[in-house]
């Protein structure tokens, strides 16, 4: 039997400079990036600290770092250095015979690549892990019961002159969130930019944000209904138990008059919450955004208000998009009867996994693993996991195949969406002989 | 005598015994029970492979036994008839029921009686979350009754339109949220945001602690709430035994939710001023 052909990708060195680059360190994706690589780099390319990036923020650094791949093969079948053909038709063996595989871990890659992941879904008759993260489905099942008021953050740019912080803390989580869409920027209808633009901080920790506002009301720390609803009562003229009011949000009910006083009187207004800024909130997020976003439709009875909730980094947006438009459906979809049906009784692929509810996994571009307690990671060592991942993680090691596949944004393309839903085109900024994710996962849909 | 279904192996997939009814198994002999074909995860497979058979379901009674925690859809869209469960089951259990009754010896998963119109379901151990409530298409129950005898999870009664629903252990967040009417009767504590959104319905809270009652709900005056009176023989009718002498005693009744239609109530044996 011939030896198989070893894919050993060579190192690319980085052209010297490159404009327009989109970042997924955060939730902004911002897309005005310059990369430079440092003159004194030609000698090892996987060092992060070769790369410049303008203008300089600390986790477009961490989020660059992260994407330089060591060298490697392209594919390895427990462990064993193979051909891509090789792995994809272990990948057929491991599907063929699994009667109920998981996709998951599609939020760091891009629309395309989701998409083909859907396919792989419907074709093998597996599950498919439709949102980034709990939290994120949390939220958008809040969206779909409330209803959900919302503009591009271009708008925010050009318009806000009012800004609601309700526990977020951009300054730490999305570090340039302020100077791109919602504090700084000079736009048409608020051409002095900050000076023309009044923020309100609303939370139970004051953190960085807080510092900068110019209005902040402090509550009960898990009020966060109570104190909307004390919101949306005073902008329904509902007559409030001024005791019940001060004892469940701990402000006093002047104060909640004041501030709805205050937001009526704005010309357009954006509300920024942010979900995964505590355990605590990322518990409750249902609600509370639920709750938020009903008020956010109040306030546009007398004026202008949008809804946007600060994400995570990656593609999440993207992929409840493309669940969305190829299945009609969203979250957790489970295609073992050939329609996708919508699992409502778990939250996670650790659920899945951790019950045994599916007997293989394949994980793309993400590492379940770094943040599984060691039950998880045993049950995860009982099924046959296939992962694409550019570097080597806990997931990827203890893998049964893994493909090696060029990093989004680094060295590979595609489409990916902002939070607020706007279609961003990400170039490489390198070339790299590893396949991309979306290269991989069409190979196995036409193995099926 | 009852058709006794029997697991052979514990099963870690889930199973889809949605379409396993008394009415339609009732005609069928053992062998062609065995016969019918159930999803497990993407593949059909005989139910003979996964239940032992034995009895007829000619008498319209249907006996589950084992662990059934990963089956889902049992007394799905069940007519007459009624389903025992010598276990536990998983989700959707009784969903969109329309009579019968089923009863779980054991505990439930989420939306036990989702969407359900008519009937009953007792389950002797604890829920999950959604109870009554179909997450999937967003509706509530419109008939029948759900008596719990341990806790349940969240959102318990969200949007309930008709019938009732009793729990005597704790339930979790949002209790009848966004309901649009019906009957909900919490023995234990309720969670947060109990009764948020509520159009009409009734809340009961027969706890003693102090419950935590949304600032958009009025409090209202103390009262004897009559209507346990004709409740109350109707739960111990299906097995729920509440103390009579909850029907007569004093309760505080709060009017909401004031951002929605306002006209639900939430009774509350606790008389101060809510938490």
């Amino acid at each position: 039997m011939a030896e198989p052909t070893i894919e050993t990708p060579p190192t690319v060195a980085l052209t010297d400079h490159h404009s327009d680059v989109v970042c997924m360190g955060c939730g902004c994706l911002c897309d005005d990036l310059s990369t430079q690589q440092r003159s004194d780099s030609s000698s090892d390319s996987a060092d992060p600290g070769m790369l410049t990036i303008l203008p300089a923020c600390s986790l477009a650094h961490e989020w660059f770092a992260g994407l330089m791949a060591e060298d490697g093969p392209a594919c390895l079948v427990r462990g064993r250095p193979v051909s891509i053909e090789e792995g994809t038709a272990a990948v057929r063996a491991i599907l063929a015979t699994a009667k109920r595989p998981l996709i998951a871990g599609l939020s760091n890659t891009s629309v395309e690549a989701q998409r083909e992941a859907v396919h792989l879904a419907e074709r093998w008759r597996g599950v498919l892990m439709g949102h980034a993260s709990p939290v994120a489905a949390r939220v958008h099942r809040a969206a779909q019961a409330a209803g959900l008021v919302t503009s591009t953050l271009g708008e925010v740019r050009q318009r806000a002159d009012v800004v609601v912080l309700w526990n977020a803390d951009p300054v730490v989580t999305h570090p340039r969130h302020f100077e791109r869409y919602s504090l700084h920027p000079k736009g048409r209808f608020v051409p002095r930019g900050r000076k023309d633009r009044q923020l309100i901080w609303i939370g139970s920790t004051p953190c960085a944000s807080s510092e900068l506002a110019d209005i902040k009301v402090i509550f009960a720390p898990g009020r966060d209904v109570e104190a909307l609803s004390v919101l949306q009562g005073i902008l329904n003229g509902v007559e409030l138990d001024e005791k019940m009011v001060l004892r469940q949000t701990g402000v006093s009910p002047d104060v909640w008059r004041d501030l709805s006083t205050t937001l009526r009187q704005a010309r357009y207004g954006a509300v920024f919450y942010d979900p995964n800024l505590s355990p605590e909130s990322a518990i409750h997020a249902e609600h509370d955004a639920r709750a938020l976003m009903q008020w956010v439709t109040l306030l546009n009875e007398t004026t202008s208000f949008v809804f946007h909730a600060l994400t995570e980094g990656g593609n999440g947006s993207g992929l409840e998009q493309v669940v969305a438009w190829t299945t009609g459906r969203s979250g957790i979809l489970d295609f073992g009867s050939g329609v996708p049906t919508v699992l409502t009784d778990v939250d996670s692929a650790q659920d899945l996994i951790s019950r045994r509810s599916v007997d293989a996994a394949l994980f793309v571009s993400s590492d379940p693993l770094r943040e599984w307690e060691p039950a998880e990671w045993r049950r995860l060592g009982f099924i046959p996991t296939v992962v694409l991942s550019n570097s080597s993680t806990a997931t990827s090691s203890s893998a049964t195949v893994w493909f090696r596949t060029a990093p989004l944004s680094y060295a590979a393309g595609g489409t990916v969406f902002r939070s607020d839903g706007v279609a961003l085109r990400v170039r490489p900024i390198t070339s790299s002989a590893l396949p991309s994710d979306e290269e991989i996962l069409r190979r196995l849909v036409c193995l099926a | 005598m009852a058709l006794h279904l029997t697991t052979r192996t514990h099963w870690t997939l889930p199973i889809d015994l949605s379409g396993e009814l008394p009415g339609l198994l009732a005609p069928l002999s053992p062998s062609e029970v065995g016969k019918r074909k159930l999803l497990v995860g993407r593949e059909q497979v005989d139910l003979g492979e996964i239940f032992s058979i034995s009895g007829s379901a000619g008498d319209g009674v249907v006996v589950w036994e084992g662990d059934l925690s990963t089956a889902f859809g049992i007394g799905h869209l069940l007519k007459e008839g009624q389903v025992t469960v010598r276990g536990s089951v998983g989700s959707y259990c009784g969903s969109q029921m329309k009579g019968g009754s089923i009863v779980v010896e054991g505990s439930a998963g989420t939306s036990v009686g989702a969407a359900m119109a008519g009937g009953t379901i007792h389950v002797l151990g604890s829920c999950g979350n959604d109870v009554g409530h179909d997450p999937r298409r967003g509706v509530g129950m419109t008939g029948g009754t759900i008596v719990v005898d341990g806790s349940a999870g969240t959102h318990v009664g969200r949007t309930i339109r008709r019938g009732t629903i009793a729990v005597r252990g704790s339930v979790g967040e949002g209790a009848v949220m966004d309901a649009i009417a019906g009957t909900v009767i919490v023995m234990g504590k309720s969670g947060r945001n109990a009764g948020s959104g509520m159009r009409r319905g009734s809340l009961f809270l027969l706890d003693d602690a102090p419950p935590e009652i949304l600032p958009t709900f009025q409090r209202g005056r103390s009262l004897k709430p009559l209507i346990l009176s004709l409740l109350l023989p109707h739960l111990a009718s299906i097995g729920f035994k509440i103390d009579p002498s909850f029907a007569h005693r004093d309760m505080r009744l709060y009017h909401g939710d004031m951002l929605s239609l306002g006209l639900g109530e939430i009774f509350s044996v606790h008389q101060g001023d809510g938490e």
